[in-house]
């Protein structure tokens, strides 16, 4: 574990470092993923508008996150509206961050004419690109553990051999990543995300398995599971429907191509 | 040319539709079984709480040091009842702001047998006094980490940084920097007081 390190004279805490370096290269990927698909002339501009709104949309969601720890404790907060401004990790709320931050992403974007589709495979890309970094983090400070294990690459955490599962999930998450990138480039519009949400379903329904600070239901099964295999059918099931606009189009274009 | 571009971005799925439904279906079998062989073992919580360690889920390291009035405080005596333990200093401004949340939360919980226990890090009594019970009034215990052993159990790394243990010794919480508003101190009560 490396909950800081020493910079300069400096006592820099690991944790936020490491999601401001996930965030520049998530948005950075984000950013090139959706030039990739843009109009040769709309390139450049495409490209900027992607790195702006996911300024826009960290912001946005910070804010989104503050009120949505706020609204817990409303009658507090009422009370004393200027301890809103008291920012720490421990006082922000994770979904209603995303779910705003993701709002703003597409409204800008959508405002800068880029279609839905695109935005929605570039940002897959980007997150998938930012959850490399974020796993190497949380490997350096020690957060979202794994079980014990006998295995000869377990980690000493105080006392006990775990899995390094923060590991496993960064080197899946590159690997996700890599095909991502590549299968991009032949993809139809939207399928990359709802492929980016299979295999990260994928990947959370294999490596839960492996964390030991997870919520359960009853007989011990891993909340994050169920959620994480109803997310790989859905997707599944939306990319049924691209296999038969594959075919469709397959068949059409054929019928060109080799008159 | 366009059309053979065309005709390579629509290349067809290796698999039918038929053949994409069935493999939901065994993606749908596979990943309940993977579910159930996977499940946590009942005794897990309970092998985690018996080891000791300073984060969420484990055993509190067990300490004992002297209060400002000269009487010593052991954390394993107070077994029974839930802990705050915040790790604080008269020099560092966040620390002094949160304090008289922390004497007012505890105040409010005291009947719940809730305990707080400030650890100073290595300042003289004559200057913790000064501040603590002289100048923002506390009331709540104060100890004093003289050689920081305390700081280095807990792998305190910044200040204040405040633990939530429950009655039965293990954290529950551990909420690093400050100040602590009152909803946070509160939200860390809630991991470990039941009323």
């Amino acid at each position: 574990m490396m909950p800081v390190i020493q910079f300069l004279g400096f006592t820099i805490p690991t944790g936020p470092l490491f999601a401001v370096l996930a965030f520049v290269l998530g948005s950075e990927l984000g950013a090139r993923a959706l030039g990739r698909v843009a109009p040769p002339n709309q390139r450049p501009q495409w490209r900027e508008a992607f790195g702006t709104g996911s300024f826009l949309a960290l912001a946005a969601g910070l804010v989104g996150a503050r009120l949505g720890y706020a609204l817990q404790y409303l009658p507090l907060y009422l009370a004393a509206p200027g301890m809103l401004l008291s920012i720490r990790p421990g006082t922000l709320a994770p979904i209603p961050g995303m779910l705003v931050a993701g709002l703003v992403l597409i409204i800008y974007l959508r405002w800068r004419r880029v279609p839905l589709a695109f935005i929605a495979d570039a940002a897959a890309i980007g997150v998938v690109g930012g959850l490399i970094v974020w796993y190497v983090g949380q490997y350096s400070t020690g957060a979202d553990y794994g079980t014990p294990t006998v295995l000869p690459w377990g980690v000493d955490l105080w006392g006990t051999a775990r899995h390094p599962v923060q590991i496993y999930a960064a080197v899946l998450q590159a690997a996700i990543l890599l095909f991502l990138w590549r299968y991009q480039a032949t993809a139809l519009p939207g399928e990359t995300f709802w492929l980016a949400a299979a295999l990260l379903g994928l990947e959370t329904l294999l490596l839960d398995a492996f964390r030991a600070d997870v919520q359960t239901w009853i007989g011990g099964i891993r909340v994050g599971q169920v959620s994480a295999l109803a997310v790989m059918l859905a997707a599944l099931y939306v990319l049924s429907f691209y296999v038969r606009r594959r075919k469709a189009r397959h068949v059409a274009v054929g019928s060109t191509v080799y008159e | 040319m366009s059309n053979r571009v065309e005709a390579e971005a629509s290349a067809a799925s290796p698999l039918s539709v038929g053949q994409w439904r069935w493999l939901m279906a065994l993606v749908a079998v596979a990943g309940i079984v993977w579910i159930l062989v996977s499940r946590v073992p009942p005794d897990a919580a309970q092998r985690d709480g018996a080891t000791v360690a300073p984060m969420t889920g484990f055993l509190a390291p067990d300490f004992a040091l002297t209060t400002l009035e000269g009487e010593r405080a052991q954390l394993s005596d107070l077994r029974g009842s839930p802990v705050i333990v915040n790790f604080w200093a008269t020099w560092c401004p966040p620390c002094r702001a949160e304090m008289p949340e922390l004497e007012a939360v505890w105040r409010q919980y005291k009947d719940t047998g809730l305990v707080l226990l400030g650890v100073d890090q290595a300042e003289s009594a004559n200057v913790v006094a000064q501040f603590a019970r002289g100048a923002l009034g506390v009331t709540f215990p104060i100890l004093l980490d003289t050689n920081l052993a305390v700081r280095d159990q807990y792998a305190v790394r910044a200040l204040p940084t405040t633990v939530f243990i429950d009655a039965a010794g293990r954290i529950q919480d551990v909420k690093v920097g400050g100040p602590l508003d009152k909803a946070a101190i509160i939200d860390g009560v809630n991991k470990i007081v039941t009323r």
